[in-house]
């Protein structure tokens, strides 16, 4: 029994390397990490997959019965998990896309007008630190909409993207209050492109009652200014559903998605 | 419902692979330190005064940045070879804070504000430091038999080697090693990352959201919410400076609790020490960077 315990231990070590060395050269991986994190995981897998080997081929240790449950749970969490509707199970398949560090054009072109690309957890954090355009800057943001008891009150929704730094787990839903005035009502968790302009509140108004939003479970919205719409089109859910901001992107965002997660 | 399990699943998860490449490093590390270092030596060249032993950890900190997954079997490795477990506690709880990747995250995070990595610094090191020093003494009156399953990986890696020719088998046995001690404490960052995704798909985060926006709750809501999160020491000042309805001595007991205790670190503490270490090295910390956290909010707000 007891080699049989050491043998399923080296076996799952050996496994949790060949699942990130797979996972962190798909597409997928978005949906659990920082895409800027492939390295690390790699590397990781490499160690993984010579540890586990290593602990097949010469068991050290005592055999416990607990380790090798956890680890076969977290087998099937991983099977569970899939691929975090990215493309569906596709999205195993699919080969991430190449970051670009260059910006082929942040504006978007709309009746004429010019608006600034900027997904709702980049306007956050650009608000947030100071760093926004100046105030007449119209923009252009995708995302999820989120609705509330407090918002529907001041006849505004929250528009929320899932902001990652490392993973899944520090993921925040962030984003910006939307005015609704003159649109029909638009329903919790459809995605939405809304062209607008920033307006400054006079004062803070946080918004407390916001829960997740089916991809993150926690949502935050910036609370001293809202979006101002202009436009707002219904979408499909994007190719990428998260981002990856961090406060000073809004100088220099280092597009780890190809673009896909600009606006 | 089965959208949420699968959240919670892809949550679990993501923890895991987050966490589990530090925790190998770790594992390693204390595997090389088991068998190559003399740390007798170093052990012997550690100052013997209060003072000299907690800079020692924490300088270890800032020179051997680790994250808190892997500081543990490290810190566990380096206790069994003789480092004054003052020094050694020092050294794991404050490594994931104290060291300059997670203090130049931190600036950026709040945009160029010194005074909130200060803080955060002073809360880690000041709760590492007391938490060294009271479970520093308790160790090192009962060294050896305060130190659970540390001799069958010593004696077994040794036998290994007389066995089968140092050479010929280093490697090998070095990567068994690691890989052997990686799985024990994997099985609580395994459980951890689980009860945490729990926490995290199914708490009601609108109840959490208006008691954080209370000033009085906020800095205890948001500790709690680092132990339930298990946020990486790396990520955690982006997650803290999110938080912008709460106050900032709040968002520093965020990041300085999570670093030294959350629920992946809890099921790690328990089985690298014995309890009464393990709950000294739970609740020193907690209590000491509520204090501090409160201390911060009366001087600055």
């Amino acid at each position: 029994m007891k080699r049989v315990l050491l043998a399923l231990d080296g076996a799952l070590v050996l496994g949790l390397g060949l699942y990130m060395l797979i996972l962190c050269q798909t597409e997928a991986y978005a949906a659990f990490m920082n895409p800027r994190f492939r390295p690390l995981t790699a590397a990781a897998a490499v160690g993984f997959c010579l540890a586990g080997a290593a602990f097949l081929l010469r068991p050290d240790g005592r055999s416990d019965g607990l380790r090798t449950l956890c680890f076969a749970i977290l087998a099937v969490m991983a099977a569970h998990a899939g691929s975090g509707s990215l493309k569906g199970a596709a999205g195993f398949a699919a080969k991430p896309p190449a970051e670009i560090r260059t910006d082929p054009d942040p504006y978007l072109v709309r009746n004429g007008d010019s608006y600034l690309k900027s997904n709702p957890a980049r306007l956050f954090l650009s608000l947030q630190t100071g760093q926004a355009a100046p105030p007449d800057q119209r923009y252009v943001t995708r995302g999820i909409i989120k609705r509330s008891a407090q918002l529907d009150r001041i006849g505004k929704f929250a528009l929320l993207r899932g902001n990652m730094v490392c993973c899944l787990a520090d993921a925040i839903a962030m984003g910006m209050m939307v005015s609704t005035e003159g649109f029909p009502v638009l329903r919790d968790g459809d995605w939405l492109v809304v062209f607008g302009r920033v307006q400054l509140l006079p004062e803070a108004f946080p918004i407390t009652d916001l829960g997740g939003t089916g991809e993150v479970p926690f949502s935050m919205v910036f609370d001293k200014a809202f979006l101002v719409a202009e436009a707002i089109e219904k979408m499909e859910r994007p190719r990428f559903p998260y981002v990856f901001e961090l406060p000073p992107s809004a100088r220099r965002p280092i597009r780890l998605t190809g673009g896909e997660d600009d606006y | 419902m089965l959208q949420d399990i699968q959240l919670m699943a892809r949550i679990a998860v993501s923890i895991v692979l987050e966490a589990a490449p530090f925790l190998l490093l770790g594992s390693l590390l204390s595997a090389a330190v088991d068998r190559y270092m003399d740390t007798e030596r170093i052990a012997r060249r550690i100052p013997q005064g209060l003072l000299g032993r907690i800079t020692v950890g924490l300088l270890g900190g800032m020179l051997l940045p680790i994250c808190e997954c892997g500081s543990v079997p490290l810190a566990r490795r380096l206790l069994d070879k003789g480092v004054p477990p003052l020094s050694a506690i020092t050294y794991m709880l404050a490594a994931p804070v104290i060291n300059p990747v997670v203090l130049v995250s931190t600036y950026v995070a709040f945009s160029g504000n010194f005074q909130m990595v200060a803080m955060r610094a002073l809360a880690v090191a000041g709760s590492a430091a007391l938490a060294g020093w009271l479970c520093g003494g308790r160790l090192w009156v009962d060294r050896q038999a305060s130190l659970p399953d540390m001799t069958h990986l010593h004696s077994h890696g040794a036998q290994h080697m007389s066995a089968g020719g140092r050479n010929r088998w280093m490697v090998l046995d070095l990567l068994s090693s690691g890989a052997s001690e990686f799985l024990d404490m994997g099985k609580y960052l395994v459980l951890g990352a689980l009860a945490s995704a729990a926490f995290k798909v199914f708490l009601p985060w609108q109840f959490v959201q208006a008691l954080a926006g209370n000033a009085s709750l906020s800095i205890a809501v948001l500790m709690l919410l680092a132990v339930l999160l298990c946020v990486c020491s790396e990520a955690d000042a982006f997650v803290a400076a999110s938080f912008v309805y709460v106050p900032s001595a709040a968002q520093v007991g965020f990041m300085a609790l999570g670093a030294m205790v959350d629920l992946k670190l809890m099921g790690m503490y328990f089985s690298a020490f014995p309890k009464k270490i393990a709950w000294l090295l739970i609740i020193v910390p907690t209590v000491c960077v509520f204090g501090l956290t409160q201390l911060f909010a009366f001087l600055v707000g």
